[in-house]
């Protein structure tokens, strides 16, 4: 099974969920219908930047709890959706600074260690050519990765994106030109 | 109507999907996604068994609590009064001599740092949009709108970055 990714970002959807969780006998159900409606989009962000599906799989259970733990203090200035992404963009970055600190010395050791994984086909199942644009997606430093990866496979907007990252629209157009120049290097195209 | 630089960038976007495609290879155990909300509420359901289950722990279990909290609090108001009169003495002298000294840091590091940013070459700039720390652009950008005579906007630094970059420079990152 590999994932298809719908990149449709639902107001109604928030304004419908909310209700449901504002009500103790409907919250239960509002947070599972929740769970529903984001999993697979905050699963692809987090499993892009992460690579194993383990690794992404505690995340994504681990962003949920904290929305579940939180959902009192979400203040509606954010979309429900944006919340969510900002938790999940955190704890991927995270995840990845703490396996650095554990584990491995650099960012370049976890870079190696990602470009291992995208080789076994428990963890990567594309042909070479995804492979390979894989493999130079990981050289990008963290952040920038990211930025990419909103842009290039979730088909973000720059403002989405900048209420997501607090970062502004400039800055991330600016860095995700720069990742782009970079994949271009790194693969030789031009 | 698109700028220059958006086709620019479409360009170069249009030319890596055409080679390497945008499909999701990353493979998913089969009913994944089926079983995650269950997962989640698993989870957070032994979370507060966890929580719940030390807050009805039976009394005898926390007999021990009673003492040890009258304890610490005993310790913690005999170290108060002991030690309160040489702690606000050293702290008085330490706000005088702190505040000075931070006021004149404070407005030295401010003219330093605006200086610097100010003269900054578009070279730094470069740099400035870097791996770790993607911020550093926006407090350069706002840090020169703060000087009145400061003639780089946020715009021309995205000019910059599309018209003059070259590989060599990129690589150098």
């Amino acid at each position: 099974m590999t994932l298809k990714i719908e990149v449709v970002l639902p107001k109604e959807d928030d304004k419908r969920l909310l209700n449901l969780l504002a009500q103790e006998k409907t919250k239960n159900y509002g947070f599972e219908l929740l769970v529903k409606t984001y999993q697979e989009r905050i699963y692809s962000i987090v499993r892009r930047m992460v690579i194993r599906h383990e690794d992404a799989n505690d995340i994504v259970q681990d962003v949920f709890v904290k929305v579940w733990q939180n959902l009192d203090n979400f203040r509606q200035e954010s979309s429900l959706y944006t919340w969510i992404y900002r938790i999940a963009v955190n704890e991927s970055l995270r995840h990845l600074k703490s396996r650095k600190v554990k584990i491995f010395s650099s960012d370049v050791d976890v870079q190696k260690h990602l470009e291992q994984l995208i080789d076994n086909p428990l963890h990567f199942n594309g042909d070479q050519l995804e492979a390979k644009l894989q493999k130079a997606i990981l050289k990008l430093p963290p952040k920038q990765r990211l930025v990419f990866n909103m842009k290039y496979y979730e088909d973000l907007t720059y403002e989405q994106m900048s209420a997501i990252l607090g970062t502004s629209v400039g800055a991330l157009k600016a860095s995700y030109h720069l990742a782009i120049k970079k994949l271009e290097h790194y693969l030789d195209i031009y | 109507m698109k700028t220059k630089k958006e086709i620019d960038r479409e360009i170069s976007e249009k030319r890596l999907e055409s080679r390497f495609g945008k499909k999701n290879s990353f493979p998913v155990p089969e009913g994944y996604f089926a079983d995650l909300p269950q997962n989640i509420i698993q989870k957070i359901k032994s979370e507060q068994t966890f929580t719940l289950s030390f807050d009805h722990s039976p009394r005898t279990q926390r007999r021990w609590l009673i003492p040890a909290i009258t304890i610490a609090v005993a310790a913690f108001i005999g170290a108060f009064f002991l030690f309160k009169p040489l702690t606000t003495q050293v702290n008085s002298i330490d706000k005088q001599v702190v505040s000075k000294g931070d006021i004149q840091n404070d407005a030295s590091d401010y003219y330093y740092i605006s200086h610097i940013l100010y003269n900054l070459p578009y070279d730094h700039l470069l740099n400035a949009i870097n791996e770790e720390d993607d911020t550093y652009l926006d407090s350069v950008i706002y840090s020169r709108s703060l000087i009145p005579d400061g003639t780089l906007k946020e715009e021309e630094v995205i000019d910059y970055l599309y018209y003059h970059m070259s590989i060599y420079d990129i690589t150098q990152f």
